[in-house]
């Protein structure tokens, strides 16, 4: 129906073992909040993102409940603690529409 | 108790109509915006160790920056976090629910803001206890509730 949302998982800081790194996820999410209107005056149906999950080698480490005070691309950084033998993250999304979607990034020491 | 007793008299002499109306508009001040279960309200529970970054002045509420550093008391770790925008029609903003016992947490995003107003931010520990820090904010134009 509509075009792929693009998201995107990215870190700062140093991949050590032990070190906390700041993960930084994006998604080009229209965030519709339904009070808008278009052009016609009809209002545009709410459809955001309600639900992000982040896990840390399959252990869910954060879950995300949100509201429509979230900014359309939808910008999240939270801590992501390194562990010894590196791993992966993974973000997953959900929308009022239905639709999902998946990010992961390698932790590579 | 009887207050009417001590109303004046025009007040007394009213029609149905207009008491389901006073109780309307009664109940409507009474109405909590947001419902949040706490312990105490928010401007009663301790700010300390929360640490927010918020922009004082906006040019518009689209897009607002916003960082928070909370770091929690000896001994707890964190379990919840929440961001909320009471002037918003939606006023929560964010709910983060936190699954690795951590005892220092930044959370950083971007929020959309419907008038100037304060963001509060509410940490919740692993006893049960909370604590809550807000930021003021004044915004130019709204995002909202245009009509654009």
């Amino acid at each position: 129906m509509s075009s792929p949302i693009l998201t995107r998982l990215a870190w700062t800081g140093p991949v050590k073992a032990g070190a906390n790194l700041e993960a930084r996820w994006s998604a080009a999410h229209p965030m519709d909040s339904g009070f808008r209107v278009d052009d016609s005056g009809r209002q545009i149906p709410k459809n955001i993102i309600h639900t992000v999950r982040a896990y840390l080698n399959d252990r869910l480490i954060m879950e995300a409940d949100l509201g429509t005070a979230m900014t359309s691309p939808v910008y999240l950084a939270f801590p992501v603690l390194v562990p010894p033998e590196g791993g992966i993250v993974k973000v997953i999304w959900k929308d009022d529409l239905g639709q999902m979607g998946e990010t992961q990034q390698r932790l590579v020491l | 108790m009887n207050n009417t007793s001590k109303l004046p008299i025009s007040f007394q002499v009213q029609s149905p109509m207009r008491r389901s109306g006073l109780a309307w508009a009664l109940g409507t001040c009474l109405a909590v915006p947001h419902q949040v279960v706490l312990s105490k309200p928010l401007n009663e529970l301790s700010s300390e160790g929360i640490e927010l970054v918020f922009p004082r002045l906006a040019d518009t509420g689209n897009a607002v920056p916003f960082e928070a550093l909370v770091t929690a008391p000896t001994g707890l770790h964190l379990k919840a976090l929440k961001v909320i925008l009471p002037e918003n029609p939606n006023p929560e903003a964010l709910h983060l629910k936190i699954m690795d016992q951590p005892v220092q947490y930044r959370l950083k995003t971007r929020l959309r803001l419907a008038a100037s107003q304060s963001v509060w931010l509410v940490a919740y520990f692993n006893d049960g206890s909370e604590r809550a820090n807000h930021a003021p904010t004044i915004i130019t134009s709204t995002a909202c509730l245009d009509e654009s």
